[in-house]
């Protein structure tokens, strides 16, 4: 006797969340620059291929790793998350990305989580590859979020343009409405740690208040900005990745708080972009200890 | 308050029927560590003639009159080896002595009562290798009976048919043991879910003014006692309150009432591998593997047999040599389904439905109660409770 959740429908519930990100992120990187003339047709597949590819590679590097482990393949593709993290990881990386970059990091980040040892020492190695990423296109001077058509004007978006998804970020991360969307959906899935994400904003929130005080900022444009730090898509999506989060309901909690206390810290004093998951970078490792700690009470 | 679990239930898993199988060729009598038997080989043995007994002469009683064949190995509901009494029914039924009952109950003092039981050799249905009378020893502090009517386990429905058929029983003991105790305060927890059951008692619950009924909810796993106290009645101790099953109090009442041990159980067959769902009325000894044969309709060649529930029970190795015993409840048949666990992929799930709050990636022996919750929940089909056995 079984409940009805199996892996195969938690991977489908993360799906189902991620393809409308996919698909905004899509229309506003691709889409609306080719018909502003900005791209060619080609440009715009190479938008279309991210995605694509983000599912392509997982499942053949999959059922390479079945084949060389001798398990059914369709079975190890069927449970295995690595879509879900290549898809999470499209959604973080700029639209603009190098597609041999992107392929090679993928790769890589697909190889390393099919490896234990990574996922045993609990660093979030889509994190991880990403500033990784981040770091080399800086180095490169190829440091930016901005698509084609961002790039050529000159912006200033309101509340309303950076909650519906026209702002500046990664490929599927903008859009905070249809996050927040995805957020209530997978609510209702058992297996998904729904406090997480709400304690991450709310001590992101306060944190960033009392920060914005301390150095007498405008409370109100810290809070606007704070839509646009990647917070709500790395909280929501990233935070709750059942390998990368605590075991515990207890150490969820005090994961999330110190997490949403970090994003005040790293999105004020290291970067506006790449703040959130540099705090996520640092509470996850964090998280077998918490764990440790809370079973060890329990006791 | 402890976790509870609404579970996932297939219901069209249902056994809406009673049957009787009392005419089994042989029984297989239980001999307990500290038992001796009283009787030969190929000697004739009356039903209810004393069979085995231990130093201090708390007897076992056999179910059926026939002749003693000789001893064997049989297996109880946990995979556990016994030794057997194994006796020829010789389908007559013939009975050492007929006792009088004992017409008020109620009037019976505490300290009879107990030594009834003593001398009966009463066992606990919870587990046969205990004696019941050990349950109402330290029972002076006793502010409140609870009468557990329902199964443990889902597909397992011996207490329904139990609650229609033997209703005046139930009530007359549950009346006379708030006399007898002087509680006069008994609860009748019903699953909310038995409709048929609750309508039934409260037409007659009238005339009971010390019981009532209290409706369960249909969650998992009430049926343990600390839990069962701890989410519903934690306003009491420890010692005022006294938690009987209704196989317990049939016991008693047959002991007490007719001076009889048990002699015949319910049992329940279900599962999504027979034709029919089930509840058997069976003589205790008989060999399962008879009452399968006799009974039901097996629809495929691969199956699992998962004895006393399928969350908690006991997948059993060898279904031939498994005999009925008073803490036998029923068997699951099911098709046989290869579950291939996967890699842990950390969820938590099986933390957070855990009611003893203990980590089920490292089970804490002495504290699990081994609801089988754990490999319930788990999405990766990881057999955590009973994984390392």
């Amino acid at each position: 006797m079984h409940t009805k959740t199996n892996i195969n429908k938690i991977i489908k519930g993360y799906l189902i969340a991620l393809i409308p990100l996919l698909i905004y992120g899509f229309y506003k990187n691709g889409f609306i620059v080719y018909n502003r003339g900005l791209i060619n047709t080609i440009n715009l597949l190479k938008i279309l291929l991210l995605p694509i590819l983000g599912i392509v590679i997982p499942i053949i590097i999959d059922y390479f790793y079945a084949l060389s482990n001798n398990i059914k393949p369709k079975h190890y593709i069927k449970n295995s998350f690595s879509i879900i993290y290549s898809l999470i990881y499209t959604c973080i990386l700029p639209s603009n990305i190098n597609i041999i970059a992107y392929i090679i990091s993928l790769i890589l980040l697909i190889y390393l989580l099919n490896e234990i040892p990574m996922t045993k020492f609990k660093l979030n190695t889509i994190v991880l590859i990403k500033l990784i990423i981040i770091f080399i296109l800086f180095l490169l001077n190829k440091y930016t979020y901005l698509n084609t058509y961002e790039s050529n004007i000159d912006y200033s978006y309101t509340l309303f343009n950076n909650f519906f998804g026209r702002n500046i970020g990664g490929f599927g991360t903008t859009n905070i409405f249809l996050i927040l969307c995805s957020y209530i959906g997978l609510s209702f899935t058992e297996s998904y740690k729904k406090e997480i994400p709400l304690i991450i904003i709310i001590f992101s929130i306060i944190s960033s208040i009392i920060i914005s005080l301390i150095f007498k900022d405008n409370i109100m444009s810290v809070l606007k900005n704070l839509l646009i730090s990647n917070i709500f898509f790395t909280s929501i999506f990233i935070a709750t990745i059942p390998m990368f989060s605590p075991y515990t309901k207890e150490g969820s909690i005090i994961f999330a708080i110190l997490t949403g206390i970090l994003n005040g810290i790293c999105i004020k004093f290291i970067s506006f972009q790449e703040g959130a998951y540099i705090s996520l970078l640092i509470s996850t490792s964090l998280i077998t200890m918490i764990d440790f700690i809370i079973l060890k009470i329990k006791e | 308050m402890k976790k509870l679990v609404k579970l996932d239930i297939n219901k069209d898993i249902k056994a809406n029927v009673l049957e009787d199988y009392l005419c089994t060729d042989y029984l297989y009598i239980p001999v307990y560590p500290g038992f001796k038997l009283k009787i030969n080989t190929n000697s004739l043995v009356l039903k209810e003639q004393i069979i085995l007994e231990t130093d201090k002469k708390i007897p076992v009683y056999s179910p059926i009159s026939g002749i003693v064949k000789g001893g064997t190995y049989s297996l109880k509901y946990n995979n556990q080896k016994i030794k057997t009494v194994v006796i020829e029914n010789n389908f007559k039924e013939e009975l050492l002595s007929k006792k009088a009952s004992t017409k008020d109950i109620k009037k019976i003092t505490k300290d009879k009562f107990i030594k009834t039981l003593e001398t009966m050799g009463i066992v606990d249905t919870d587990n046969e290798e205990l004696s019941l009378y050990k349950r109402f020893i330290n029972t002076d502090n006793l502010k409140l009976i609870l009468i557990k009517s329902y199964d443990n386990e889902p597909y397992i429905e011996n207490i329904k048919f139990e609650l229609q058929n033997n209703m005046q029983k139930i009530l007359e003991t549950i009346d006379a043991l708030n006399n007898i105790f002087k509680t006069y305060n008994a609860h009748l927890l019903i699953n909310e879910l038995n409709s048929e059951c609750i309508t039934l008692y409260n037409d007659y619950i009238g005339s009971y003014p010390n019981i009532s009924i209290k409706l369960l909810p249909n969650r998992y796993p009430l049926y343990n006692d600390s839990i069962l106290k701890e989410n519903l009645y934690s306003s009491y101790n420890d010692d005022e309150i006294l938690i009987l099953s209704i196989d317990n109090l049939m016991n008693i009442y047959n002991a007490i009432k007719r001076h009889r041990q048990i002699t015949e159980k319910y049992i329940t067959i279900s599962g999504d591998a027979i034709a029919e769902q089930k509840v058997i009325n069976t003589k205790i000894g008989t060999k399962v593997i008879d009452i399968i044969n006799n009974c039901i309709k097996i629809k495929y060649q691969n199956v699992e047999y998962f004895v006393n529930g399928i969350l908690s029970g006991t997948k059993i190795d060898d279904i031939n040599k498994l005999i009925v015993t008073n803490d036998f409840q029923g068997i699951i048949i099911n098709k046989k389904v290869d579950l291939i666990p996967e890699k842990c992929i950390n969820c938590g799930l099986c933390y957070k439905v855990c009611p003893m709050n203990i980590n089920p990636k490292n089970i804490n022996k002495e504290k699990c109660i081994k609801c089988g919750l754990c490999n319930y929940i788990c999405p990766a089909n990881i057999k955590l409770l009973g994984g390392d056995e």
